[in-house]
């Protein structure tokens, strides 16, 4: 790097780029980023792999590898808070993992994505995962599943809350 | 925090925590970012003896560089020196793909031009046909017509296409690639 080129390019201008060139920029980030669908479809692969080691962790669901059969399951836990507690935490534990799993394994625009139509997306996996409990399990109560819902939508909020622009309000003067 | 709020926080921020704001996906700290240096990649482009409209061009391939190289920025690095690396990198490239395209585009670009401007009932179509652009893609034919025939700028036919105005220059070398060699055969 020649210092002096370097110097000279920090220095101040009086003019700046035109908002036309800002336009065309954010446009063709935009493009660049990759479908709804297709990040759906990318999430809902997430989903399933994370599903398969989340629900291991149920007795409901026949299997308890995480937690031997002696020691308390992961909901004996959630239980020790009652029965609603219970669908709350599930929904909190079971969506924020899948979304904290996307976080890791997707791309950044993908996940930019996710974060923009986070609602859509919150609501369209946990609205899946529901149906796929009804086929699996017990009919459920209105007040259960509201429960789950409002759990569910906690957690993924949770996993994709971006938490560096608090950090860096604080870190402001 | 929505993103009125940080919009608000974000013209408080360093350019070094606005290129990690940038990190993490966020939009506006580009535009800041753009709005408070742009102007030194167009001086910088200027002084190097770019015209203005490759100026422009390039202060948009360095911005989109900014954009796609987001997770690769440290805090340990100064924010103008790394606008400055990305410009430096990006002028240097965009002089040789000129040098190339100029290269490639004297011999077929003016055979077709001399064959356009001979015909009176030309058409773009017509002349595709009769030029007979064997082994070209539909989108490298598509390009060629815009470009010579319909006299667009790279920046139109980018915009048209849903591409960017790199990605059209490399669509037109590579076919005047193809032109040339099948020229070559046909000697």
């Amino acid at each position: 790097m020649s210092q002096n080129e370097f110097k000279e390019f920090t220095q101040e201008t009086k003019t700046n780029g035109s908002e036309k060139n800002l336009l065309s920029i954010l446009d063709q980030i935009q493009k660049s980023l990759p479908s709804i669908p297709a990040v759906f479809g990318q999430l809902l692969l997430v989903h399933g792999f994370s599903s398969l080691l989340t629900l291991i962790a149920c007795p409901q669901f026949g299997m308890r590898v995480f937690f031997p059969a002696e020691a308390q399951s992961l909901m004996d836990v959630f239980m020790v808070l009652g029965h609603e507690a219970c669908f709350f935490l599930c929904g909190v534990f079971y969506l924020g993992s899948s979304f904290l799993f996307a976080k890791w394994i997707l791309s950044s625009d993908s996940f930019l994505v996710i974060k923009r139509s986070r609602f859509v997306m919150v609501m369209s996996l946990a609205l899946l995962s529901l149906g796929f409990f009804r086929m699996w399990g017990d009919a459920l109560s209105f007040e259960l599943t509201f429960l789950w819902f409002l759990g569910a939508y906690l957690g993924a909020s949770l996993s994709t809350r971006e938490w560096w622009k608090y950090k860096m309000a604080a870190s402001q003067p | 925090m929505n993103r009125l709020n940080f919009k608000q926080l974000a013209e408080r921020l360093s350019d070094e925590n606005l290129l990690l704001a940038l990190a993490q996906g966020e939009e506006e700290a580009l535009s800041i970012f753009y709005q408070r240096h742009s102007g030194k990649v167009l001086r910088f482009c200027l002084k190097k003896g770019f015209s203005k409209e490759s100026a422009d061009e390039i202060l948009q391939i360095v911005f989109l560089q900014l954009w796609r190289k987001r997770a690769h920025y440290s805090a340990q690095y100064k924010a103008l020196a790394w606008l400055y690396i990305l410009t430096k990198s990006e002028t240097k490239d965009y002089r040789n793909r000129e040098k190339t395209f100029a290269r490639t585009k004297s011999i077929p670009a003016e055979e077709f031009m001399t064959d356009a401007s001979q015909n009176d009932d030309f058409s773009p179509i017509k002349r595709q046909e009769e030029l007979s652009w064997e082994g070209l893609s539909e989108v490298q034919k598509d390009v060629l017509t815009k470009r010579f025939y319909e006299d667009k700028e790279f920046s139109e036919i980018a915009l048209a296409l849903g591409k960017s105005e790199s990605n059209i220059r490399k669509i037109i070398s590579r076919a005047f690639q193809v032109l040339r060699s099948r020229k070559e055969e046909e000697k």
